[in-house]
């Protein structure tokens, strides 16, 4: 597939180092969602251990 | 002796006699002859005549020189040719009437220049450059179609400390992923903090960049319209670059942030890349804010 890019009016086909580097931000964006999704499942089993809502967590910790 | 109604000329009485005829018509043709070039006295191409103080006997006017205009003479008593003193000064285009003490042309001023009163000049108006506007526009960039990331060069400048950047009108072609900001060719020392709220729960979200290879979150890609917004302070001054007042906004949840870049790189360009799929259309507008 052909990966292309813009500078100013511009666009061409990505370099070898640019699609490196689109690599590289959509691995760290990828990983960034994992970590959210696994600190969500976090939550949720611990407020499933402590038999109370997000909002009761909240109000005990205000 | 018999004369005609208009112009008295004589005429042959019906008892005259016949052998007298011929005087009489020698009489009455030079009687013609004379009111006919009284009532016709031009003698140069273009000449009026109009009427002179005695009946049927009228004063020929020669034609006037080029953009003369016919007026009553200031007796009051004749026509004249005169060159008028309220004729237009316009002579080349663009040439706004003006007025002194007699009307003048104000000549058209350099091309982006506005009309601006002052009471200085003999004219009272003058051309000048418009006074520098709060925020200008610096570039748009309208985007093209399923680009991978889109650089901005020529953004910033030493003429603007301050800068807000707009993405509008634009779609990608996956939905509610992140849109990344990297200025320069800087992949290193990005710091932000992203507060927001997920739309369905009211339940607030938060995420922070920490030293990363870009600002993660700048704006949103979406098929229904990508956008983002910030304002960024000292990119082109040798400090750290500032982004405050981020906002984005995505069909599940909506974001503010801020943050900064830590190096003091004077930067001229900024690239925005999806996270992931692809930007199409679209424009980003680049906004200085005047230093004064």
């Amino acid at each position: 597939m052909t990966i292309n890019i813009q500078i100013d009016d511009l666009i061409r086909e990505a370099t070898a180092s640019e699609i490196e580097a689109i690599e590289f931000r959509q691995n760290e964006a990828e990983a960034e969602k994992a970590e959210a999704e696994a600190k969500a499942t976090h939550k949720a089993a611990l407020l499933e251990r402590l038999g109370i809502t997000e909002d009761e967590a909240k109000l005990l910790i205000s | 002796m018999a004369t005609t109604t208009n112009y008295g000329w004589d005429t042959p009485d019906d008892t005259d006699l016949v052998k007298d005829g011929a005087a009489a018509i020698r009489t009455l043709g030079s009687s013609i002859d004379t009111t006919t070039k009284n009532l016709n006295p031009q003698t140069t191409t273009g000449a009026l005549a109009y009427r002179s103080a005695t009946a049927n006997v009228n004063t020929a006017l020669p034609l006037g020189t080029a953009n003369q205009v016919l007026r009553v003479n200031s007796g009051g008593t004749a026509p004249e040719w005169a060159t008028t003193a309220d004729q237009t000064p316009l002579t080349t285009k663009g040439d706004l009437f003006g007025f002194d003490t007699a009307d003048a042309r104000i000549p058209i001023g350099t091309n982006g220049h506005i009309l601006t009163a002052d009471s200085t000049q003999s004219l009272g108006l003058k051309w000048a450059a418009p006074a520098g506007a709060g925020l200008t526009l610096v570039k748009s960039q309208v985007i093209g179609s399923a680009v991978s990331s889109v650089t901005v060069t020529a953004a910033f400048s030493a003429t603007y400390d301050a800068y807000a950047i707009f993405l509008t009108g634009g779609t990608g072609s996956v939905d509610d992923e992140n849109i990344t900001l990297q200025l320069g060719s800087t992949t290193t020392g990005y710091y932000a903090a992203y507060i927001g709220a997920v739309i369905s729960t009211a339940a607030s979200t938060i995420a922070a960049n920490n030293n990363t290879s870009n600002f993660t979150r700048a704006g949103i890609v979406a098929t229904d319209g990508s956008q983002f917004s910030f304002e960024i302070i000292n990119p082109n001054l040798a400090k750290r670059t500032y982004i405050k007042n981020g906002t984005y906004g995505g069909d599940t949840q909506v974001r503010y942030w801020a943050g900064y870049v830590d190096n003091t790189t004077q930067y001229t360009a900024f690239t925005v890349a999806p996270a992931s799929g692809t930007l199409t259309g679209g424009t980003i507008f680049v906004y200085g804010y005047a230093l004064s």
